[in-house]
């Protein structure tokens, strides 16, 4: 062996292989990091909340239109002692969860389907790209037409624009992976459908995630506007719309910060976990 | 030294014209390659060097089967090739390791696509791993793997279904000096151990004297096979040795004149 390889040898060891020796938890650090996650994170919405009350109690506003903290939350409370709280999130999360599952899946298809055949491309890019351009609220006038004031309708609507969303991410995806990795793919005998799903489905993904994480947050809009339109008994939009009738502004609060934390939940818990399942562990997307 | 063996690969009167789109009904014909003719024999090292543009690269996606011909023939073992095969691994400039796999997954993906049964694929992918000395990093995902790390994985997955011959597209390109050096070093060792037959792309005169037993030249586009230089020198290479020396200032010189440049004083030569 020559000198060249000597060297390599001795310097081109490859960092990381060695063993690596971790002590114990620095419980120290970890306290200290997730309580400044914690603050950075409740800071901005306690000080929200000190404002609003602080204006509630100051006398300068109309207290029907700006009730106190405490007000809302014993309405809320009773709400949720009446079951009607209980009632509402149920029946808002099952339009929302029957509708998106019905939209991711068909917009998956759909869309991948547009990204590996060229024909299909053509006759569905032009009506997607119009529907796209059309709100999902403005359907609702037709739709009820239809179907009449149903659940149906609500789903009907929240199931056609979330495939739409899905649809043109799930394309997109298909039509961004690069290039040299499907290159890599048939160099290593990967054709047709193996090709598709070894290696354009997994590349697009990372695009496709992103869909479904836009169309959640339609579909979710979708629904508490929709609850409010086509006037179902129950549902948090519904609740929401139903409070201005007995001009009950703390009903309406209360329903808006319940929709957000719950529109918030259902994103963290669902796609996140996809999230980190797939592309954040490959490191295709960092938080 | 010079290898002897039974032809492997044979590209006889090769032709390559691509065809731009100008738009409004209009294109324009650009011929890549011109009759280019060559062979490569049974465990030779070939390089193909030439200035960009001559359609090095291009030359090597057909005979890896990823770009179509425009006329004539490539064949290897007797086999017309028109399409991708098992019996040629590629490898790439931009890596090409797919992000969702891990190491391990990379090299088994052409091992699945062949049919290689499950059992028979572990025992490869820990040889080949500790050959490129990636053994430990089996489970990682390339992300976090450097440029080096991710051409060792690309070099490891192009011989996981034992093809006939490895096709290498500037594959250390896109590294910096000390990882190029310490991969050209590597891969004369993977040569050595494997005996495969490797057709290389390259910009670097070094690197081609450096590999391989013959150097091809191109002359600028439309690319044909302009020259031919044999480096017979054993192997592993002193690079500051006199005969080396000779044998890249030949070659650079060689490349020079094929640039035009009359003198045949390769200033332009810096690596």
């Amino acid at each position: 062996m020559a000198s060249a390889d000597k060297a390599r040898t001795q310097t081109g060891k490859t960092p990381g292989t060695e063993e690596r020796v971790l002590g114990p938890p620095n419980w120290g650090v970890v306290f200290r990091n997730s309580g400044k996650a914690f603050f950075l994170m409740a800071a901005p919405l306690v000080g929200l909340l000190i404002f609003w009350e602080l204006l509630a109690h100051s006398g300068t506003l109309h207290p029907v239109l700006f009730p106190p903290l405490e007000k809302i939350w014993v309405t809320m409370v009773d709400q949720a002692k009446s079951g009607i709280l209980w009632l509402d999130i149920y029946v808002s999360l099952y339009r929302l969860l029957v509708g998106a599952f019905l939209a991711l899946v068909s917009g998956t298809v759909v869309g991948l389907i547009m990204g590996m055949n060229q024909t299909v491309e053509r006759i569905l890019a032009p009506p997607m790209y119009f529907f796209l351009a059309v709100p999902g609220l403005a359907l609702f006038p037709i739709v009820i037409l239809w179907f009449g004031l149903s659940d149906f309708t609500l789903i009907s609507v929240l199931w056609f624009e979330g495939m739409i969303t899905v649809m043109v991410n799930a394309w997109t995806g298909v039509k961004t992976v690069d290039a040299s990795l499907i290159r890599a793919g048939r160099a290593m005998g990967a054709k047709g459908m193996t090709l598709f799903f070894q290696v354009m489905v997994p590349g697009a993904l990372p695009n496709l995630i992103a869909g479904y994480r836009i169309a959640f947050s339609r579909a979710w809009r979708i629904v508490v506007t929709g609850e409010m339109i086509v006037a179902l008994e129950a549902g948090l939009g519904f609740r929401i719309f139903a409070a201005r009738d007995f001009l009950a502004a703390d009903m309406m609060y209360g329903g808006v910060v319940v929709v957000g934390i719950l529109g918030v939940i259902v994103e963290r818990v669902c796609l996140r976990s996809i999230e980190l399942a797939t592309v954040q562990r490959w490191g295709t997307l960092r938080e | 030294m010079a290898i002897q063996g039974p032809v492997k690969l044979q590209v006889t009167g090769l032709d390559k014209v691509f065809t731009i789109d100008e738009g409004w009904g209009r294109t324009t014909d650009i011929t890549a390659l011109e009759s280019v003719n060559f062979e490569v024999r049974s465990g030779e090292f070939i390089s193909l060097i030439g200035p960009s543009g001559c359609g090095k690269s291009t030359l090597l996606m057909i005979v890896a089967g990823l770009y179509e011909k425009t006329s004539g023939d490539v064949v290897l073992d007797g086999h017309h090739i028109n399409d991708t095969g098992f019996d040629r691994g590629v490898v790439f400039q931009e890596f090409a390791v797919f992000p969702w796999l891990t190491v391990a997954g990379n090299v088994r993906f052409g091992m699945r696509m062949k049919g290689i049964p499950k059992a028979e694929r572990d025992p490869v992918v820990d040889r080949l791993l500790r050959l490129v000395e990636l053994e430990g990093f089996k489970d990682v995902y390339p992300y976090r793997l450097s440029g080096g790390m991710k051409q060792r994985v690309g070099i490891a997955r192009a011989l996981a279904f034992d093809p006939e011959v490895m096709l290498m597209d500037e594959p250390f390109g896109a590294l910096d000096a000390q990882t190029r050096s310490s991969l050209q070093q590597l891969l004369v060792q993977v040569w050595m151990e494997t005996h495969k037959t490797v057709l290389f792309v390259t910009h670097s005169v070094r690197e081609a004297a450096y590999l391989s037993d013959r150097v091809l030249l191109m002359s600028p586009r439309p690319g044909r096979i302009a020259e031919e230089i044999k480096i017979d020198l054993p192997r592993p290479r002193d690079v500051l040795s006199v005969e080396f020396l000779e044998c890249e200032r030949k070659v650079a010189e060689t490349l020079a004149g094929l640039m035009g440049q009359s003198d045949g004083q390769p200033a332009w030569v810096t690596d």
